[in-house]
């Protein structure tokens, strides 16, 4: 894809108007708290997009991301504040990123399977997760906010380095990576071809349940990534609002990086640069006065617009 | 004389400036039983869908009942009286046989309710009539295609159709119920109907139509009674023989393939049936050697080979390979005991319209050209530019999305795409078609020169030309059984055509 | 396998009535008018959001804007209080209705795919509501007559909430049954090219089940503001979900074509009663059961009947 594909451009130019507009007119857009603040609350949209960016090229949908995060969320700090990780904090912390984040990825599995060896429909089998996952984030932390002190773990979502949030660098190298895996792995190609035509990709031998079980995977083990950086920047694990919406902006971001809701295409690159473009509109709005609600109108109009115009093109 | 029912005269159509019909003309009498039949491409579904008011015409006129009439909607044409029975099912399954038969016009009461009891009745007299005898309440999934059909029938007849079109409504029947359809057919005649027969089971024609219009590249070519003429001449106005069409020797590249000395057995087939449609396949292929597969539209050609390739389970019969019983259960084993097969339909078969013209042709060999999961770009582009110089593959540059070649180029990708896999059974649907006549030279002349490698082909073709003069040995098929081998050089297309009409059902 | 299909809905009027007898039996003041008025009353809003609901996916489509629209409804009617039931109510469907066009201009017009244009608009009643509100939630004009609605019963029994919720009902179950167009919605979730082809009026149907819907969930918004008092921009999160639950329970396939309308109200009442009897459990003390476990509760219930549905309709496709 040597090519500057013609909607990423049209993307790029939108994000320097925005950029523009908001230097024009937002004040102390300028400075690094401005940029850090941006940057870690696009760091988690980016890290779950991802994800969400790479089902939809499948062909499918993940609901259930916002509550695999609050049950990745959750389990965190049962971990490190448990009796045994406290004594033994090294082995502890590892543990408390390692095993919420294979709690995530079974999630990931569950959905794959539903949908790859009994045919339920995306929507349907990620809607389960979607409705329970939360509600298994509470049960195990019994509804309680859980705040903690805990300067190893808590880097995870507040530490800098060269002055950029740390999240941030995972969100950037994430990018990377699983870019350079749909363009040069095996896994990448027949993403793509599942995606396009599922039927012709069976005929030329793809293991399409294979490749649909893992991107559910990776998608759910993504999402626990970002219900763990959340976690950390918050010092606390409130499980009824880690991850909420979260699939929504997660679609967004998708659709107007270009992902096709039809499957077939996974632009990465387009995707950060729509998750940037919706946390840069949200936050121009709430910048320059506009409410919370309003950017919830907003956010609704842009997903209506993208989608539609993606119809235009396809037909 | 009174004018027929329906008369169309001249119809032309075409699609993005490809013309579908440059001559269509229909002529069918108030109850009469008739057919049209014509190949591939040979304009029939659109001259049906002109008629039914899912397409319009560009040019010729269409009179109705006397006068000259416009349709423009299946709404309109189903109130003018046209009803069409779809070879898809156009039922909702999941609604009730009553439903079904009275949707869209069903009977109301005073308040503009829906009357249940009257609807019943209907449809209980209508079902009657035909002597079909289920439960109208269930659902009309619950039934068998056989029984939908009829209801679809059923349907049409009470809403007063005064021509019922059936399209292929044998495809999915048994004997038995085929009988049943013909005695609905003859009631339908006895009371005026008139009906529309389509169906490539030219023996069925014979039976129970009256007359019968061939159409041929966009053009009616011969109107008749069925009562004079013969199947033979019936498929020689399909197939536009004439003398220079025979004479025309060596004018495909296939001529020359010499068949290798004692080529090892590569795949036997006996005996193989899959459900319904293929019934009975006979098939020995050698390496070295092209096994043509000829049949008419519908006589079990694709369905053989996509049980070789693993897409249908066999019912019985078996299947070896290189002397040794296997099972193929899907297309990835197939792939692995080095089967390929280049499919008929390019389009939601086989391209995958966003990537590129590389992706598309290493699709299938991916995991050859992959360590550790990354795929080798160094050598995909080594091997995809060598494909594209040996096939002759015209694109802007091995990046280019598929979708913006042309057809022609699209069935070179696929087929470097099977090529690349290096296979010992290449099984070709129809690898020419839809291909210009200069592309059609070269993936012949490919082709061959794999054969002389040693792989073995399986050629699914309905051009005469290519398999008489390109095949080893020929196998006839018909209504889903292997019927004749016949043993090239040697084969004459009188011959050909003679096997392929020969026998079947009475 | 005549019954499999109608199997479905028998089974739930089975179960409720198991469970009814259930509860009947094992706790004291389950029979009580208490219970019984407070349980109607609160259902009374997913009652009616199930029936929308339970159209909309009998066309085959889905509508993810129910929760956050009548949460919208709540706060408009809320507002319009003061001038008494006669205005708020319609504007609170009324709100319903502007939703439930925006839907069908999105989906039957321009084309869209029903799960993002109703996630859409999701997102925008949400915005709507908390704006309009400005974030708090709105308590109604106890001096006017609008919560005769939701607070006043009939017989000290039957809030009127349940009453009108079961007229909408009887108005969806007699066009589902003897109108054409009720015959439509079910021919397009079935098979909207074959519905097409027939000739019927799909567009019409299609428009038609989301302005329904659209208005069931203003309804629903202003049962929410007349029986608790105040209009709640926050309320009706996962509210679509719980219709979805009930019309699935009720047997509907979510790949449309057929459908139950009554059956629906009773996967609607049948959630809520596995629930009511989870309450009168608690209170005895055997067990706590927080509210979290309700969602892990409906997710589990959801995966069983997905797995069931996924079974049956392999039987009934199976010719």
């Amino acid at each position: 894809m040597t090519r500057l594909d013609p909607r990423l451009a049209g993307l790029l130019v939108a994000l320097a108007v925005l950029l523009a507009l908001n230097v024009a007119i937002t004040p102390n857009f300028l400075n690094m708290q401005t940029l850090a603040v941006n940057a870690s609350q696009v760091a988690t949209i980016a890290i779950v997009a991802l994800g969400m960016t790479l089902v939809i090229a499948s062909g499918g949908i993940d609901l259930s991301v916002g509550s695999v995060m609050a049950v990745a969320g959750a389990l965190a700090p049962m971990i490190f504040l448990s009796a045994w990780a406290v004594a033994n904090p090294g082995l502890g912390l590892v543990a408390s990123i390692v095993l919420p984040l294979l709690a995530a990825a079974a999630c990931g599995l569950f959905n794959g399977l539903l949908i790859a060896h009994l045919g339920v429909q995306p929507i349907i089998a990620t809607l389960i997760f979607f409705i329970s996952g939360r509600g298994i984030a509470q049960v195990l932390t019994n509804g309680q906010l859980q705040t903690f002190t805990n300067p190893d773990f808590t880097w995870l979502g507040t530490g800098r380095i060269l002055g950029l949030p740390v999240q941030g660098w995972i969100a950037l190298v994430l990018t990377v990576v699983i870019a350079l895996v749909v363009r040069r792995t095996i896994y990448g190609r027949y993403l793509l071809s599942v995606g396009g035509n599922e039927r012709a990709s069976v005929l030329a031998g793809a293991p399409v349940a294979r490749v649909k079980i893992a991107t559910y995977v990776i998608a759910a083990t993504l999402a626990g990534l970002a219900g763990l950086i959340v976690v950390a920047q918050n010092s606390a694990s409130d499980a009824a609002r880690i991850g909420q919406l979260m699939e929504l902006d997660a679609i967004a971001a998708a659709v107007v990086g270009g992902a096709a809701l039809s499957g077939g295409r996974a632009p990465i690159f387009g995707t950060l640069l729509g998750a940037i473009f919706i946390q840069l509109m949200g936050y121009t709005l709430i910048a320059n006065g506009i409410s919370d609600e309003m950017t919830l109108i907003v956010t609704a109009a842009i997903i209506a617009i993208a989608v539609w115009l993606q119809r235009g093109r396809r037909v | 004389m009174t004018e027929p029912l329906l008369q169309m005269t001249g119809i032309t159509k075409a699609f993005g400036g490809v013309p579908a019909l440059a001559d269509g003309n229909l002529s069918i009498g108030a109850g009469e039983v008739h057919s049209i039949v014509g190949q591939n491409g040979a304009g029939k579904s659109t001259l049906i869908k002109i008629l039914t008011g899912v397409y319009r015409r560009d040019g010729g006129t269409v009179r109705w009942q006397g006068r000259e009439v416009d349709l423009r909607s299946p709404r309109e044409a189903q109130a003018a009286g046209i009803a069409t029975i779809y070879q898809e099912l156009t039922l909702v399954p999941q609604r009730t046989v009553i439903e079904n038969i009275v949707l869209g016009y069903e009977p109301k009461t005073r308040f503009g309710m829906i009357d249940w009891k009257t609807a019943e009745a209907r449809t209980r007299a209508v079902l009657g009539r035909f002597g079909i005898d289920i439960d109208p309440h269930r659902p009309l999934g619950s039934y068998p295609t056989a029984i939908q059909q009829l209801v679809a029938i059923g349907r049409a007849a009470s809403m007063k159709a005064k021509l019922l079109i059936m399209d292929e409504p044998t495809s999915s029947l048994d004997e038995r119920e085929v009988g049943v359809l013909f005695g609905v057919i003859r009631a339908l005649k006895a009371q005026g109907t008139s009906v529309l027969y389509i169906s490539h089971f030219l023996d069925e024609i014979f039976e129970v139509c009256d007359g019968v219009t061939t159409l041929r590249d966009g053009r009616t070519v011969g109107a008749a009674r069925v009562a004079d003429l013969t199947k033979l001449d019936l498929i020689a106005l399909m197939l536009g023989r004439s003398a220079e069409d025979i004479r025309r020797a060596g004018m495909t590249e296939l001529a020359g393939s010499a068949r290798a000395e004692g080529g090892e057995t590569v795949l036997e087939a006996e005996g193989l049936t899959t459900g319904r449609r293929l019934r009975h396949l006979d098939l020995t292929l050698r390496a070295g050697e092209i096994v043509g597969l000829a049949g008419l539209l519908g006589s079990g050609r694709t369905e053989a080979a996509r049980a070789l390739f693993g897409m249908d389970r066999p019912t019985g019969g078996a299947l070896r390979m290189g002397g040794k019983p296997v099972s193929v259960s899907n297309p990835r084993a197939a792939i692995a005991a080095g089967l390929a097969f280049l499919t008929e339909d390019r389009k939601t078969e086989g391209i995958i319209p966003d990537l590129s013209v590389r992706e598309n042709l290493t699709l299938a060999l991916l995991p050859r050209l992959s360590r550790m999961g990354v795929v080798d770009e160094a050598r995909e582009r080594t091997v995809v530019e060598g494909f594209i110089k040996a096939i002759g593959i015209k694109a802007a540059h091995m990046d280019q999305p598929i979708r913006e070649l042309s057809g022609g180029n699209q069935q070179k990708v696929l087929l470097g795409r099977w090529l690349a896999i290096e296979p010992r059974l290449l099984i070709l649907d129809e690898p020419t078609r839809g291909v210009d006549v200069g592309a059609k030279r070269e993936i012949q002349a490919i082709i061959r020169q794999r054969v002389e490698q040693g792989c073995a082909v399986l050629l699914i073709s309905s051009e005469f030309e290519e398999l008489i003069e390109g095949a080893h040995d020929i196998v006839v098929m018909q209504d889903g059984r292997s019927t004749t081998r016949l043993s090239n050089p040697g084969v004459s297309e009188d011959q050909l055509i003679h096997a392929m009409a020969a026998g079947g059902a009475a | 396998m005549p019954g499999v299909l109608r199997q479905g809905h028998l089974s739930v009027w089975v179960a409720l009535a198991v469970l009814i007898l259930f509860g009947v039996l094992r706790y004291e003041n389950f029979a009580s008018a208490y219970n019984l008025s407070s349980f109607l009353g609160y259902n009374s809003m997913f009652v009616v959001i199930s029936v929308g609901m339970c159209l909309v996916i009998m066309t085959g489509g889905i509508d993810l804007s129910v929760g956050t629209v009548a949460a919208f409804a709540s706060v408009v009617a809320a507002m319009l209080s003061p001038h008494g039931l006669v205005v708020a109510l319609p504007a609170g469907v009324a709100t319903g209705l502007v939703a439930g066009a925006l839907n069908a201009g999105m989906i039957a017009g321009l084309r869209l795919p029903p799960f993002m244009a109703t996630l859409a608009t999701m997102l925008a009643a949400k915005g709507a509501a908390l704006s309009l509100s400005d974030n708090r939630t709105v308590p109604v004009d106890w001096a006017s007559d609008f919560t005769a609605l939701g607070m006043n019963k009939v017989a000290n029994l039957l809030p009127w909430t349940i009453l009108v919720a079961l007229v909408m009902v009887a108005f969806a179950w007699v066009i589902v049954q003897r109108t054409s167009l009720g015959r439509t919605v079910l021919a397009v979730g079935g098979n909207a090219e074959a519905a097409h082809l027939m000739g019927l009026k799909t567009r019409r149907a299609e428009v038609f089940v989301y302005l329904f819907s659209g208005a069931c969930a203003g309804l629903a918004g202003v049962f929410l503001a007349s029986g608790y008092g105040a209009g709640q921009p926050l309320e009706g999160a996962g509210w679509e979900l719980a219709a979805i639950a009930a019309v699935v329970v009720g047997g509907t396939l979510l790949t449309g074509g057929m459908g139950s309308v009554p059956a629906t109200v009773a996967g609607a009442l049948l959630f809520g009663l596995v629930f009511n009897l989870l309450n009168f459990e608690n209170g005895r003390g055997a067990f706590s059961l927080s509210a979290d476990w309700q969602s892990v509760i409906r997710g589990l219930f959801l995966l069983i009947v997905i797995l069931l549905q996924a079974r049956l309709a392999r039987l009934a496709v199976k010719h």
